[in-house]
């Protein structure tokens, strides 16, 4: 019930949002893999309409191999990319953060201002670039763009429908969730994304 | 044995309508109660009745109307104009190849075509004329040898496309509405934009530009508006874009390095969104009846009363 509301958000970002295609990249394809250029691009666009980052940087330490986050928008990319992600100019990995308490398992990596996570429920339109690749859509946003609204007085329900009331002869019985998800854009100015193909 | 899953009224926007089913339907009806109480010339549609059966493919209906200027009723089967029921997402589908776009106002495409009038297609591959690779386009004029894309406008393009590949995809996003291309933008007082696809926004509806600095209309990109007029592929807007830069698309060599595409997005909540004249609907709830537009067409024309419901067959 929970990764179908995280659809229903995630169908929200697919059809609303207006995205850019990448094309830094050297695969050839219109959109091309993600670089290191249209991650700051959008992040122009962001800061362009005055939208606030979401998370807060996390300092530096003195650890070896790690380095600082800036204060970050969020990206919400396809696992598909992700090792396209580790090869953007200036990737720095989660396990390069200098501290790791409560970063969330499906986080990714920090490029430029965004921090990225990753789902294999991420949007992607079959054979959508100019070489009839698939296109793998990447939702970037700052704070407040967009709204999951909680009903007053109403929660999830998970229920039963025994044989006998489904059907006549009683064959079957059914298992089901009921939940409200309303959903909403709240600013476009402050949603943006890119639109990219893999690196082949 | 027949059970009454649901029913409930609305009324026509003049656009399309989609009906959430709250389980699979095996009869569903509309009625068109302000016609039923009228009478026109031609004689307009006021029952439209759906069964769930290999004689009902999709786009198809029992149609009752009325004979022109009286109330003597006339019954016919159409096989477009009617329900489609929906009962699992639809996929994209494989890949045909053309040979040809046109380079003309409106731009035709030539393939072996199976594809139906309103269709929505995915053209890639387009050889010559790479700056529209990856758009979707509504069709029209359809033929064996192709169809014609009214939304594009492709007279001011170097070249025609030697190559194309196409791909007919879900008419709904998983949201509607959704995110639209941009095929153009005039320089007017009042803003005409042209998108390629038919749309569903609405007069009052607030959406937001994004148009790359490759497209030239730089002073449109990421500006709010209100949309004051719409036509089937066009919507016009209060910005006064007369003193802005040209919209072209780019060259066909710029790509892949230029950036596409030229988009317009619903809005928000922001500017006096207004939920309840055009909420977003989820696409992707499943099973659902999508009801089309026009006076011999379930979902009537703007202002008419519809009362519908959807039964389920008991075994």
């Amino acid at each position: 019930m929970r990764e179908k509301e995280d659809l229903l958000m995630r169908d929200l970002f697919a059809s609303s949002p207006s995205y850019l295609n990448a094309t830094g990249g050297t695969n050839g394809d219109s959109p091309s893999e993600i670089s290191r250029a249209d991650v700051n691009n959008i992040e122009r666009i962001l800061l362009g309409n005055d939208a606030r980052t979401m998370l807060s940087s996390i300092d530096a330490e003195d650890k070896f191999a790690t380095a600082p986050t800036r204060d970050s928008f969020i990206a919400l990319a396809s696992t598909d990319i992700s090792s396209d992600l580790q090869g953007v100019q200036g990737v720095l990995l989660k396990n390069a953060y200098p501290r790791q308490e409560g970063l969330r398992p499906e986080e990714y990596c920090s490029i430029s201002r965004f921090r990225f996570f990753v789902t294999s429920q991420g949007i992607k339109s079959t054979s959508a670039s100019l070489l009839g690749n698939d296109v793998f859509t990447i939702p970037m946003y700052g704070l407040e763009s967009f709204a999951k609204i909680e009903q007053n007085s109403y929660s999830a329900t998970l229920g039963y429908r025994p044989p006998h009331v489904v059907s006549s002869v009683a064959q079957n019985s059914q298992l089901y969730a009921k939940f409200a998800c309303a959903r909403a854009i709240t600013n476009q100015n402050w949603l943006s994304g890119l639109k990219v193909t893999q690196r082949l | 044995m027949f059970t009454l899953l649901m029913q409930d009224s609305f009324t026509s926007e003049g656009i399309d309508k989609q009906i959430d089913l709250p389980g699979s339907a095996d009869y569903f009806t509309a009625r068109n109660l302000t016609q039923e109480a009228t009478t026109h010339t031609p004689g307009r549609g006021i029952k439209f009745e759906w069964f769930n059966s290999s004689s009902f493919p999709p786009a198809s209906q029992l149609r009752t109307f009325k004979t022109d200027a009286t109330d003597v009723l006339n019954a016919t089967q159409d096989t477009s104009g009617g329900f489609t029921y929906y009962a699992s997402a639809p996929a994209v589908e494989a890949e045909v190849v053309g040979t040809a776009i046109t380079n003309a106002s409106p731009a035709v495409v030539a393939m072996v075509n199976t594809y139906s009038e309103g269709d929505v297609v995915r053209l890639y591959g387009t050889t010559g004329m790479h700056q529209i690779a990856g758009m979707e386009f509504t069709i029209s004029s359809v033929s064996g040898t192709g169809f014609t894309l009214l939304g594009l406008d492709a007279s001011g393009f170097a070249a025609a496309a030697t190559a194309v590949k196409a791909r007919r995809v879900p008419k709904l996003k998983p949201v509607e509405p959704s995110a639209l291309f941009v095929t153009a933008i005039s320089q007017a007082s009042e803003a005409v934009i042209t998108l390629s696809k038919a749309h569903s926004f609405v007069v009052g509806q607030t959406i937001h530009f994004s148009i790359p600095s490759s497209f030239g209309m730089a002073e449109m990109d990421q500006k709010s508006a209100t949309v004051t007029a719409v036509t089937a592929y066009s919507i016009t807007v209060d910005v006064d874009s007369s003193a802005f830069s040209a919209f072209a698309f780019p060259l066909s060599t710029g790509v892949p390095v230029v950036r596409l595409f030229a988009t317009v997005a619903p809005e928000g909540q922001r500017n006096s969104y207004n939920i309840n004249e055009v909420p977003y609907r989820s696409g992707s709830f499943l099973p659902y009846m999508h009801l089309p537009a026009g006076q011999q067409s379930p979902a009537g024309s703007a202002g008419d009363i519809i009362f519908w419901q959807a039964w389920k067959k008991e075994n």
